[in-house]
């Protein structure tokens, strides 16, 4: 599905050159469910940012089903079938939920689909269906939304930058819920969620950690996980609470 | 050719009415033409008024069309006026100009809804006057200024009386354009409440980003953006 070989993004700040992305390479094989994880500040949304083309990188080479797509820009690579759930969804004035739903299925879509997919990432549809997607709503709503344009584009590999940010404890299980759906939906599609969350490493297939530009580790996640658990890079959301409290 | 129309409207005490103008005008010969409408709106006790004013001219935005609207309003005690106010590409010049007097608890809304392209210039003036206790008017601009063309938004709100006003100019800039707020609030009561909101700046890159990544072409993405932003 995706090949990163080789990968750096490097950028230049008070005649400094910062490397960012340092030599990284890794696959997403057909039907797989990667996590990425890592520090803060590691580089997982750089590596979303590349792999969907929002920026090139300065080395190396991203292939997608076998064709090589580093030059490409983010349409061209968003129509061969890669999605983008960004890290922080953007708003629009004007625009309401259910044009931005109509413009990623890339067709028109009925009230009940809209609200079909507004229902799959727990929003009560009917409420939300004609809201703009402007300041008004809060930063927990945006996020679902986001997740569910990419659920109407049904990209065959999906990236999710930390989908569970702002989404409370209680929805948490729908929206696992919403990833094993996606991969019973989009036969050979393959999703890649960068996330802190142990519920979320605990059903991937595969992870990858990712800390200082550069992979730490990855493989399995029976090979993985058993060395990532107390660490930051996996958050258990109960202790996180308890630490809140 | 040159022409002026004028109209008066009446609106009798406690009467709820709509009134939609339209004017498209069509000048594809190359020569000058003006058009100018000055519209009156006496409003009596308690009047309700929704006033629908749309142009969208043709053209590439080149020729020398030219449309100066005057709107006068005069709101009586408890009146209510909303203006929508659209012009759509087109029209190579406008001096739109509209006044208006409030009395007690009378209300004004104005929308506003602006794209200029080619060399066109708009010029939107406001000049709104509080008078009577618990007055209160709304004045919001939204507009897209693309190639060359030049806006200015320039709104006055007089609050002479307890009373509130909030004006507000929302605009994109696109490629060379140009565009200009002069937001000024006069205050004459120690009770008037007056508020301006003013923010101009390009299409944000990330909403860009955004509906590229679901497919589409900066151009397309940039015209959903725009048509949203002037729904
Ligand atoms: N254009 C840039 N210029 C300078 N520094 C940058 C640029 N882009 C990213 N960085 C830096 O690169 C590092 C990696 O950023 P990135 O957003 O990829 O981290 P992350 O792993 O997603 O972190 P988090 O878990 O906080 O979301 C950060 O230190 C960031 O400040
Ligand atoms: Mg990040």
């Amino acid at each position: 599905m995706l090949t990163l070989n080789h990968i750096r993004y490097e950028v230049e700040e008070n005649d400094q050159c910062i490397d960012i992305i340092r030599d990284v390479g890794f696959t997403v094989g057909d039907r797989k469910f990667v996590v990425i994880t890592g520090p803060n500040g590691g580089g997982k949304s750089t590596l979303a940012r590349l792999i969907s083309g929002v920026i090139r990188p300065t080395g190396g080479q991203i292939l997608f089903d076998g064709a090589d797509i580093t030059s490409l820009g983010i349409t061209e690579r968003a129509r061969l079938g890669i999605g983008y759930g960004l890290q922080q969804p953007v708003r629009f004035k004007g625009i309401d939920v259910k044009d931005l739903l109509r413009i990623a299925a890339g067709r028109s879509l009925s009230t009940d689909e809209a609200c079909a997919y507004l229902s799959r990432v727990g929003l009560c549809a009917r409420d939300y269906v004609n809201r703009e997607v402007n300041a008004s709503l809060s930063g927990g709503e945006l996020k679902r939304i986001e997740i569910a344009t990419i659920l109407a584009r049904k990209p065959k590999l999906a990236v999710f930058d930390e989908p569970e940010a702002g989404i409370d404890l209680w929805s948490f299980q729908s929206l696992i819920r919403v990833f094993e759906q996606m991969r019973e939906e989009i036969s050979d599609g393959s999703i890649l969620v960068i996330s802190h969350q142990e519920r979320i490493l605990e059903i991937a297939d595969e992870i990858i950690v990712v800390a200082g530009g550069r992979i730490e580790r990855q493989g399995p996640r029976e090979e993985v996980l058993p060395h990532l658990i107390g660490t930051a890079s996996a958050v258990n959301s109960c202790s996180r609470l308890t630490e809140r409290s | 050719m040159k022409e002026t129309v004028y109209n008066d409207f009446y609106l009798g005490a406690g009467c709820d009415v709509v009134i939609v103008a339209g004017c498209g005008i069509s000048n594809c010969g190359g020569q000058d033409s003006q058009h100018d409408g000055i519209h009156r709106f006496f409003l009596e006790e308690g009047a309700k008024m929704r006033y629908v004013e749309k142009h969208y001219g043709e053209g590439d935005g080149r020729g020398k069309r030219i449309l100066n609207p005057v709107t006068e309003l005069h709101l009586q005690k408890g009146s209510y006026a909303e203006l929508e106010m659209v012009q759509i590409r087109g029209v190579d010049s406008t001096e739109r100009v509209t006044t208006a007097e409030l009395a007690e608890g009378a209300k004004l809304v104005v929308a506003e809804r602006l794209m200029t392209h080619g060399s066109q210039s708009a010029v939107s003036v406001y000049k709104v006057d509080l008078n009577g206790a618990d007055s209160s008017a709304d004045v919001v601009s939204r507009s897209v200024a693309r190639d060359e063309s030049y806006q200015k938004f320039d709104a006055l709100i007089t609050g002479n009386a307890p009373c509130h006003g909030h004006s507000e100019c929302d605009a994109i800039i696109m490629d060379r354009a140009r565009v200009l707020a002069v937001p000024q609030l006069d205050a004459a009561d120690v009770d008037a409440a007056l508020i301006h909101e003013a923010a101009i700046g390009k299409i944000a890159g990330e909403q860009l980003i955004k509906l590229m990544t679901l497919g589409l072409t900066e151009a397309e993405a940039e015209e959903q953006i725009i048509n949203g932003f002037l729904k």
